[in-house]
C-alpha cells in the first residue's frame, strides 16, 4: 500500500531563479517547459567553457534566452522531478506531491527535506543577486567581464520584473476582493530605512 | 544594567496596532492560553528570542516616522519589569506607548499596575473567542476595553472599524496582521 503526500513550497516568482537552484540541490528535472532544458544546459556551457572566446559566446547564449522568458506567464504550472512532482497551487507557490509506501517513508522524509532545502536555495539565489554583480565587476578579463556582467544583469532584472509582476498581481487581487467585499484600501510604500521596498496594504470596513 | 526581554516577533511599522504608524512588538509566552487565541505559536516560554531592552530600544529609535510603540504578545504583563523598563525608555524618547494585556485590573500586583499606569492606551482584559467581533478597532473581542491612561490621545475619537493590514515583502512574501475576517483569510491562503 502506499499513499500519497503534500508539501507546498515558499513562494517563488522567477522561473530563472528556481531552474538555478533546482539545478544547484541537486534535482533531477524529468519532464519540464523547454525554456528550461535550454537554460541548464546553457549554463553547462557557461561553466564548461575553456577559452575566453567560448566563455563569452556560451554567456550571450544565456543572456538570449535571459531576454526570451515572459514574466507575465513564467512559471511553469508543473515541473517532474525525480520521484516528486511540482505543481503550481496559487500564483506564486508550488505544492510537491510524491508517493510513499506505507512500510517506509524514508524517501517521503528525504524528498520533504530536498524542498526545504530548495526553498532556502531558492531565497539564497535570489538574496546573492547583487553580490553577483559586486563580483562579475572584479572580474580581471575585461571581455569576459562585460559578457559576465551583461549577463547578471540580465537575470537581476529578470528576477526584479517577476517580483514586480507578482506584486501587482497580489494587490489586483487584494483590491478586488476587498471592493467585491465593501472595503477601502490604504496603500502605503516604504522608500527608505529597513523597510524600503515594503509594501502595506490596510484594509479598512467602518462598523 | 539594561533588562533582557523575551520577544516572538517585532515589526517596524504598522497601522492597525493604535493611532498612527507604530513599531509592535510582540513578546514571548502567555500563561492566560485563551481559547481561540489567534497569536498560539507565542504562549510558550521556551520559545522566541532575548533581546536586551536598550538594543531594542535603539531599533525602536532608529526607525523612521514612528509615533509610538505598542507592546502585545504573548502576555507582557507576565515579563513586568523588562516591560516597564521598554515602556519608561519609549516615553522618554518622546515616543507613546500603547500595551495590551489579557489581564484585568484587580488580577495585577503593583509591578504590572505600574505597566499599566505608565503607559498611554492600554487594551485590557481576556480574549474571548464567542465574543469575537472583527469590526472593532484595535481589539479581538468585545469585552475588551480601551483605556486612555494618558492625556496623549484623551481627545482622540475612535471610530469602531474592521482593519487589517497586508505587508507584501521586498521578495513577494506576504503577511497578514489583525483579526481578518474569512473571506480575507482565504483570499491570503489562495495567493
Amino acid at each position: 500500500m502506499s499513499y500519497r503526500w503534500r508539501q507546498e513550497t515558499a513562494p517563488m516568482t522567477s522561473l530563472l531563479v528556481l531552474q538555478r537552484a533546482l539545478d544547484q540541490c541537486g534535482f533531477q528535472i524529468i519532464e519540464a517547459p523547454a525554456i528550461m532544458k535550454h537554460l541548464a544546459l546553457a549554463r553547462k556551457r557557461v561553466s564548461h567553457a575553456s577559452t575566453t572566446h567560448d566563455k563569452i559566446a556560451a554567456y550571450e547564449e544565456l543572456i538570449d534566452l535571459i531576454r526570451q522568458i515572459d514574466q507575465t506567464d513564467s512559471l511553469p504550472k508543473s515541473i517532474k522531478l525525480d520521484g516528486v512532482k511540482l505543481s503550481l497551487s496559487n500564483s506564486f507557490c508550488y505544492v510537491a506531491e510524491g508517493y510513499s509506501s506505507n512500510e517506509s517513508t524514508v524517501a517521503e522524509m528525504a524528498a520533504k527535506s530536498k524542498i526545504t532545502e530548495l526553498n532556502n536555495v531558492y531565497k539564497e539565489i535570489a538574496a546573492g543577486l547583487e553580490s553577483e554583480l559586486t563580483q562579475a565587476m572584479s572580474s580581471l578579463e575585461s571581455q569576459l567581464r562585460e559578457a559576465l556582467i551583461k549577463a547578471v544583469k540580465a537575470e537581476q532584472e529578470s528576477y526584479k520584473k517577476s517580483i514586480t509582476v507578482a506584486r501587482q498581481e497580489i494587490f489586483k487581487i487584494i483590491r478586488e476582493n476587498a471592493k467585491k467585499e465593501g472595503y477601502s484600501l490604504k496603500r502605503h510604500v516604504f522608500t527608505a530605512g529597513k523597510n524600503a521596498g515594503r509594501e502595506q496594504y490596510v484594509v479598512v470596513k467602518r462598523v | 544594567m539594561s533588562q533582557s526581554i523575551r520577544l516572538a516577533d517585532t515589526l517596524e511599522s504598522s497601522q492597525i496596532y493604535g493611532p498612527g504608524r507604530r513599531f509592535v512588538i510582540w513578546v514571548q509566552g502567555c500563561s492566560l492560553e485563551c481559547p481561540g487565541c489567534w497569536n498560539m505559536e507565542f504562549w510558550s516560554v521556551s520559545s522566541g528570542y532575548y533581546a536586551d531592552v536598550s538594543n531594542l530600544l535603539s531599533e525602536i529609535l532608529a526607525t523612521a516616522d514612528i509615533e509610538g510603540v505598542t507592546i502585545l504578545g504573548g502576555e507582557p504583563l507576565e515579563q513586568p519589569m523588562p516591560v516597564l523598563e521598554l515602556i519608561q525608555s519609549v516615553k522618554e524618547s518622546g515616543l507613546t506607548v500603547m500595551l495590551y494585556t489579557g489581564y484585568e485590573e484587580y488580577e495585577l500586583d503593583e509591578l504590572q499596575l505600574e505597566c499599566v499606569n505608565s503607559a498611554d492606551i492600554v487594551i485590557m482584559g481576556r480574549y474571548i473567542a464567542s465574543l469575537r467581533d472583527t469590526g472593532l478597532r484595535w481589539r479581538g473581542s468585545s469585552n475588551q476595553q480601551i483605556r486612555m491612561v494618558s492625556s496623549a490621545y484623551e481627545n482622540k475619537e475612535i471610530r469602531e472599524q474592521e482593519e487589517v493590514e497586508i505587508t507584501i515583502d521586498p521578495n513577494a512574501e506576504v503577511s497578514i496582521a489583525g483579526y481578518p475576517s474569512k473571506w480575507l483569510l482565504r483570499v491570503i491562503e489562495e495567493l
